[in-house]
């Protein structure tokens, strides 16, 4: 990115605002980190309130009705929803706080890259568990 | 690259705690909780993937006092992530930044908070006959 193009459109210039705008940004990739964390949070608060209220109707109150419930395709579609949301929003949320509070260099990148396995490989053992239990197990 | 000990600029506890930044720095607090709620949130599905017997066991830790304790603390830090999160995306869209507003949009949040923990609770105890 160049001085000439963090100071803006140049009169005269033929590039539209977005095509300006985007690339911008510390890490040369504008607002896309950004819009990835209120995306998920758009499907997270559906999914969320969603979820408590299944909870609250006892669905998760022995295994058998747990089981039961998740044999139900919305309900298994929704759940796998709800942990891919949920792990994609802490991947971008946790890595923004590791960003900002820790200043040593290798604990930094260390903790990205941790978080990042965690995230894969937690996230793949909840999507496979909610499926393998409503297939019944 | 010598370091000596400079004198550092004024940092976030020389500041009297508003509703604007107490609620901002929540946000971030109950985020966390939310990342420790994930845990478990990954062994309650775990436990029932692995059957009817790792499920027991999973029900009986999560009603002990400690496990109503975690329960509780991610039940609030839910509420309180989603309430200031729907305040954050309306944000985003470009509404609510006058500071009566934002005010008002955190004592909401923090209302909403309690609001919604209390309800939830009030069912679940009820539904396990503890109330």
């Amino acid at each position: 990115m160049t001085l000439r193009s963090a100071l803006g459109p140049q009169p005269g210039s033929r590039r539209s605002s977005l095509g300006h705008a985007r690339g911008l940004g510390s890490t040369g990739r504008g607002t896309e980190h950004w819009y990835w964390e209120r995306l998920t949070a758009l499907a997270l608060v559906p999914l969320t309130i969603w979820f408590i209220v299944q909870l609250l109707s006892g669905v998760a109150a022995d295994y058998d009705t747990m089981a039961g419930w998740l044999t139900v395709p919305g309900n298994m579609v929704l759940m796998v929803l709800l942990a891919f949301f949920y792990f994609w929003h802490a991947w971008i949320a946790v890595g923004v706080v590791i960003e900002d509070y820790v200043h040593h260099d290798a604990t930094k990148i260390g903790g990205m890259i941790a978080l990042k396995f965690a995230c894969i490989l937690f996230g793949a053992f909840s999507v496979v568990s909610i499926v393998l239990i409503g297939l019944g197990g | 690259m010598a370091t000596r000990k400079r004198p550092l600029s004024p940092h976030l506890s020389v500041y009297k705690g508003q509703i604007s930044s107490v609620v901002s720095v929540m946000q971030r607090i109950t985020g966390g909780g939310l990342a420790v709620g994930l845990g478990f949130f990954v062994y309650w599905l775990g436990a029932a993937a692995y059957g009817p017997d790792a499920y027991a066991t999973a029900q009986w830790f999560l009603t002990t006092w400690f496990g109503y304790l975690c329960l509780f603390g991610f039940s609030v830090s839910m509420y309180f992530h989603l309430c200031n999160g729907i305040r954050h995306l309306v944000w985003d869209i470009g509404w609510g930044f006058e500071i009566h507003q934002v005010t008002a949009g955190g004592i909401a949040v923090l209302a909403g908070t309690v609001i919604l923990t209390a309800i939830t609770w009030a069912v679940a105890l009820a539904e396990l006959g503890v109330l």
